[in-house]
C-alpha cells in the first residue's frame, strides 16, 4: 500500500506523505537554488505537482521517493526554463507568501549547507544533459541507481551506462574540485 | 508549530480537500478515469451547449448538459453546481442509475452503511476534467449498457472559493444499498 494515489484527495494521506518527504524535497531544492523565496515557491510547487500527478503513480514502476524526485526534478527544470513564472500566475499556493523572517533564516542555513552540492552540480554543467542528470541524482542527491533510473524513466542498465560515461568525462574536472577544497567553501 | 513547513502543509491540505479534479481512488480498480486538461477540449465543451449534437437526444440547462450520443453513450457536462436533482433525473432518464449529491462547501459526504464498490466494466465511464483557469467543466461519458445493476454515485462539492464544480468520487460505482449522505467537516488544522 503506497498511499500515493490517496494524496490527491485525502488531506490526512497527504499530510503523512508531506511529513515523510518535505525535508527531502527541501534539500533537493536547496541543492539547486540559492534564493530562499524561490526555494519556498518550488517546495510548494513540487507538492502541488505531486498532488496533481498522484492518480498516475504506479507502484510497480518504482518507489514514492523516486517518483517524487522525478516530479521535483521537472519542477526545478521548469523554473530554469522560466516557464514556471507563467504557471505561477495561477498558482494556488505561494510558498514565499508563507515565509517569516525566521523561516527565511532557516532556509538560508539549509541553502548554505548545500553549497558544496550546488558547486558539484555546477561543475557537471559541461556534461551532456542525460549524463549530468544521472550523476547528479546519485552523487549529489544520494539516490540508488534503481531510484535514479526511475526518476529519469530509463532502465537500470541504461542508467549505469550513463553513469559510467559521466564519471569518465568528469574525472579530470572532479580532480580539480577535490584539489581546491578551500575554493568550494569560500 | 507555525513554521513555513506547517503553514505550507495547511495550505496544501486545503488544496487537497478542495480538489476539483476527478480522482481514481481505489488502486485495485481498473484505470478508467481520464484526466485531460486541454484547451481544445475546453473549446469543445464550451460549444457543446450552444451547438447540440445533431440527431442526439439531449437535455440541457445552463448548469449542465446531458446528451445521448449517436453511439448510445451519454455525455454529461457540468458547468455549475446548481439543480443537482435535475441533473440526477436527466442522467437517470438517459439510462444510468445515478445518485447525485451536492456536498456543502468545506464538507465531505460520509455514508453509513458505506457504499459497496461494484465490479463493473472499465469502459462504462470516462471522465474528463477540463479547466482553463477561469471556468471549469467536468465531463463524463457514460455507457448505460455497462452500468446495469449498479449506481453511479456522484458527490459533487464546490471548491471553497469559487463556484467551480469539484467532483469528489470516493465510491463512484456501487451496488446494493447504502446510507444517506452525512456531510461532515473536512479535516483541517
Amino acid at each position: 500500500m503506497s498511499g500515493v494515489a490517496e494524496i490527491g484527495w485525502d488531506p490526512d494521506a497527504f499530510e503523512r506523505f508531506y511529513r515523510e518527504h518535505v525535508e527531502r524535497v527541501q534539500r533537493f531544492v536547496a541543492r539547486r537554488v540559492e534564493d530562499p523565496y524561490l526555494a519556498a515557491d518550488l517546495t510548494a510547487d513540487v507538492f502541488l505537482a505531486a498532488v496533481d500527478a498522484s492518480a498516475g503513480y504506479r507502484e510497480q514502476l518504482g518507489t514514492p521517493v523516486g517518483w517524487l524526485y522525478g516530479i521535483a526534478r521537472n519542477v526545478v527544470a521548469g523554473e530554469r526554463r522560466r516557464k514556471a513564472r507563467e504557471l505561477r500566475a495561477n498558482q494556488r499556493v505561494s510558498g514565499r507568501r508563507l515565509l517569516t523572517a525566521d523561516d527565511v533564516g532557516r532556509l538560508e542555513e539549509r541553502i548554505d549547507a548545500e553549497a558544496s552540492a550546488r558547486q558539484l552540480i555546477a561543475a557537471m554543467g559541461e556534461l551532456p544533459e542525460g549524463e549530468r542528470a544521472a550523476l547528479e541524482l546519485v552523487a549529489v542527491d544520494g539516490l540508488s541507481p534503481q531510484e535514479a533510473a526511475q526518476v529519469l524513466g530509463i532502465r537500470v542498465t541504461a542508467f549505469r551506462v550513463r553513469l559510467h560515461r559521466a564519471r569518465g568525462r568528469l574525472r579530470s574536472q572532479s580532480l580539480q574540485l577535490v584539489s581546491t577544497p578551500e575554493e568550494a567553501i569560500s | 508549530m507555525n513554521t513555513f513547513e506547517d503553514k505550507l502543509l495547511n495550505e496544501l491540505r486545503a488544496v487537497v480537500a478542495e480538489r476539483p479534479a476527478p480522482i481514481e481512488v481505489r488502486r485495485k480498480r481498473p484505470k478508467r478515469v481520464l484526466i485531460a486538461v486541454a484547451a481544445c477540449l475546453t473549446l469543445a465543451a464550451g460549444t457543446a451547449v450552444a451547438v447540440p449534437l445533431i440527431g442526439g437526444e439531449q437535455a440541457t440547462s445552463s448548469a449542465y448538459a446531458v446528451t445521448t450520443q449517436a453511439d448510445g453513450r451519454v455525455k454529461v457536462q457540468i458547468y455549475r453546481l446548481e439543480d443537482v436533482e435535475g441533473l440526477e433525473k436527466r442522467i437517470r432518464a438517459a439510462g444510468v442509475a445515478a445518485d447525485v449529491t451536492l456536498v456543502p462547501v468545506g464538507k465531505y459526504c460520509r455514508r453509513t452503511p458505506t457504499p459497496v464498490r461494484a465490479k463493473f466494466d472499465e469502459k462504462a465511464m470516462m471522465m474528463e476534467f477540463v479547466g482553463d483557469g477561469v471556468t471549469t467543466v467536468a465531463n463524463l461519458v457514460l455507457d448505460p449498457k455497462r452500468f446495469r445493476g449498479t449506481t453511479l454515485l456522484l458527490d459533487i462539492a464546490a471548491a471553497e472559493k469559487s463556484k467551480k464544480p469539484g467532483l469528489f468520487l470516493p465510491e463512484q460505482v456501487v451496488s446494493g444499498s447504502y446510507g444517506p449522505c452525512q456531510p461532515i467537516p473536512k479535516p483541517s488544522k
